[in-house]
């Protein structure tokens, strides 16, 4: 004879409780699966996206256009009878995070060549244009086709500059947020290099605050 | 309800993880360690690159790569690894709910290591150097000002570190910030006036600065400071790192006889200052050693972070003398020892540090003319006596040069330099 079949009926309260951990369970899941995959977009370099108070690319746009724009309207400059030939002498760091302020000057440079109000000295290949003309000379180019030295053009401006800032943390008391204030500002010059004067100056200021949380999982 | 056993099956098996944890993964750190005792440095880095290492402790991973590689020459990869634990020092600047909690009823091995704050001021002071060493003075002039952040903080207990500040000063120097390299010197020799070196450098840089007030007061000081040289234009720096940093130990402070507090602390030990004896193309050349014994100011570090420890040990004991009591009431006495021992032998300082420090550092000028020298030093520290020769150092009016030796480890190890 078979054995009768025992259905075991749950408590009310057991079966909801079931239920609830269930749910609880599988939201926490579904948490997981969508913070765990990997997403990939791309962000408008107009937008000014910072995701704290340090110094990024939307800053460098900020300062690359206001001082080129700057430079460009600037009476000194523009009177000028012949384009100005630029050497640029680069932008001395001095803020407390590694920034390399070649990407300034290289878009300052690329911006004011575009205006075509000015003309650049490549002064970062002239240990490479030496050698090449050395090359040239060393018999290994005919004569017709080597370049004429003493041809290269001579600068009649500096451009140099300073990007400093001053960071700010909010003093130790009972909070939930620690807050920091950013200060950055960034100079740029032109130097006449016959009178040794200063022809043009400008600068660009940004402040920004940041905060978060003290406590955290 | 939970089963007793059930209970203490959890408890037991949340004790082997944690201690097998913390010694599975400071193992793999120990065997670097221990190789690059023993001047294998190639095969420390080599562990550390495969090593996976708990998050937790994580930044003894980049703190030990850091150094390791700095002392192999490999200069970028060390500012890659120190850089990666500045800013994971700065991600872990918070309370984290989590690993407080399991602390509170296990220990602080649970929890990420943040590093002492002499540690967290260290990462830039070898960044420094490293930024130095690679002619790269405007990154060493970033540290610095990193630096001083650290000094803001923690600056009481960090303030005798004079060699992190002399070199935050010569960062600034070489990156033609002479403003703030003075405020520096000024901060420094009012504070440490009577340490060699440092009323000269800063004579230096108030020379350069020509600011004939603070020439005549550095100046007086000089006069006193009997291998402190002034007048000659450039310099030799040799950063000579000996040794290694004594190891933080456990201190237990019995309640009772199923309970303890374990602390952490630095064995006070017998510090010596290294001499060094220099001759410069053949000629004997007097120099200045500003010392820095890293264990002196580990110690006062961690003192200052007594409190802290202190405050969080007492909410451990209470914690963990109350769920002894209510295991106790509710499954018995006998019940309530077991998970008293248990809970007591989860009671474990947290002894972690990093060991790849040297016992001292110290900064060392060598006063040269301009040109391009041989130089011979004859090292006596607590490792021993070391001679090595240096050469082609090439030096120009006014500008430092700077070299890294490590002595202690199986051989002496002499790098680089370039000019500022």
């Amino acid at each position: 004879m078979s054995k009768p079949l025992t259905i075991h009926t749950a408590h009310p309260h057991t079966r909801i409780a079931t239920q609830l951990l269930r749910t609880l369970a599988i939201s926490v899941m579904a948490l997981g699966i969508v913070s765990c995959a990997a997403t990939t977009r791309n962000i408008d370099p107009e937008s000014g996206t910072h995701y704290d108070a340090s110094y990024d690319f939307t800053d460098k746009k900020e300062i690359v256009d206001a001082l080129t724009s700057s430079l460009m309207g600037s009476p000194q400059i523009r009177t000028q009878p012949d384009k100005p030939i630029v050497v640029i002498y680069g932008i001395a760091n001095e803020t407390s995070e590694h920034i390399n302020t070649g990407g300034i000057t290289d878009d300052i440079r690329l911006a004011l060549l575009k205006s075509g109000q000015f003309r650049f000295i490549n002064r970062k290949q002239r240990d490479n244009l030496v050698n090449e003309a050395d090359y040239q000379y060393a018999g290994f180019v005919p004569p017709e086709q080597r370049i004429n030295e003493g041809r290269q053009l001579g600068a009649n401006y500096i451009l140099s500059g300073t990007l400093r800032s001053i960071e700010k943390n909010q003093p130790k008391q009972w909070r939930l947020n620690k807050r920091k204030l950013v200060y950055y500002s960034m100079n740029l010059e032109i130097t006449d290099l016959e009178t040794g004067e200063i022809s043009w100056a400008d600068n660009v200021e940004i402040a920004r605050e940041s905060s978060k949380p003290i406590i955290g999982w | 309800m939970i089963d007793v056993r059930q209970w203490l099956h959890r408890l037991c098996l949340l004790a082997a993880v944690i201690l097998l944890q913390a010694c599975a993964s400071s193992g793999v750190l120990q065997t670097a360690r221990d190789q690059f005792r023993q001047g294998n440095t190639d095969a420390a880095l080599q562990t550390l690159s495969s090593a996976d290492v708990a998050k937790r402790n994580r930044l003894l991973l980049y703190l030990d790569r850091g150094l390791i590689a700095q002392a192999a020459g490999n200069y970028s990869d060390s500012i890659n690894a120190l850089s990666q634990a500045a800013d994971l020092v700065e991600k872990l600047d918070f309370v984290s709910f989590s690993e407080q909690t399991t602390s509170l009823i296990a220990n602080d091995w649970t929890t990420s290591y943040r590093g002492e704050y002499s540690e967290r001021l260290w990462i830039h002071t070898f960044q420094m150097m490293n930024y130095l060493l690679i002619n790269k003075p405007e990154g060493a002039a970033v540290e610095a000002r990193r630096a001083l952040k650290v000094f803001e903080n923690h600056g009481t207990s960090l303030k005798a570190d004079n060699v992190t500040r002399m070199l935050m000063a010569m960062s600034f120097e070489a990156a033609g910030q002479y403003d703030s390299a003075a405020v520096e010197y000024r901060k420094l020799f009012k504070d440490a006036a009577d340490v060699p070196g440092i009323a000269a450098a800063a004579l230096r840089n108030a020379k350069a600065l020509g600011r004939a007030d603070d020439a005549a007061r550095y100046a007086a000081a000089v006069s006193s400071d009997h291998t402190g040289n002034a007048s000659n234009d450039s310099e030799l720096i040799v950063l000579l790192a000996n040794g290694f940093i004594e190891a933080k130990l456990p201190g237990n402070l019995f309640i009772a006889a199923d309970m303890r507090v374990s602390f952490p602390y630095y064995p006070s030990t017998w510090q010596t200052v290294p001499t060094i004896d220099a001759t410069v193309d053949g000629q004997t050349t007097s120099t200045t050693t500003t010392p820095l014994p890293l264990l002196n100011i580990s110690q006062t570090a961690l003192n200052a972070r007594g409190k802290k420890i202190a405050a969080k040990q007492a909410l451990r004991i209470a914690a963990k003398y109350n769920i002894g009591e209510s295991v106790g009431d509710e499954y018995g006495e006998v019940t309530g020892s077991l998970v008293r021992t248990l809970l007591f032998l989860l009671e474990q300082a947290d002894t972690r540090s990093w060991e790849t420090l040297p016992a001292q550092l110290s900064l060392v000028r060598i006063p040269m003319t301009a040109g391009t020298h041989t130089v011979v030093l004859n090292i006596r520290d607590s490792t021993g006596i070391h001679s090595t020769q240096i050469e082609d150092i090439r030096t120009f009016s006014g500008r430092r040069s700077f070299r890294l030796l490590r002595t202690g480890i199986d051989t002496i190890r002499n790098d680089s330099s370039l000019t500022h």
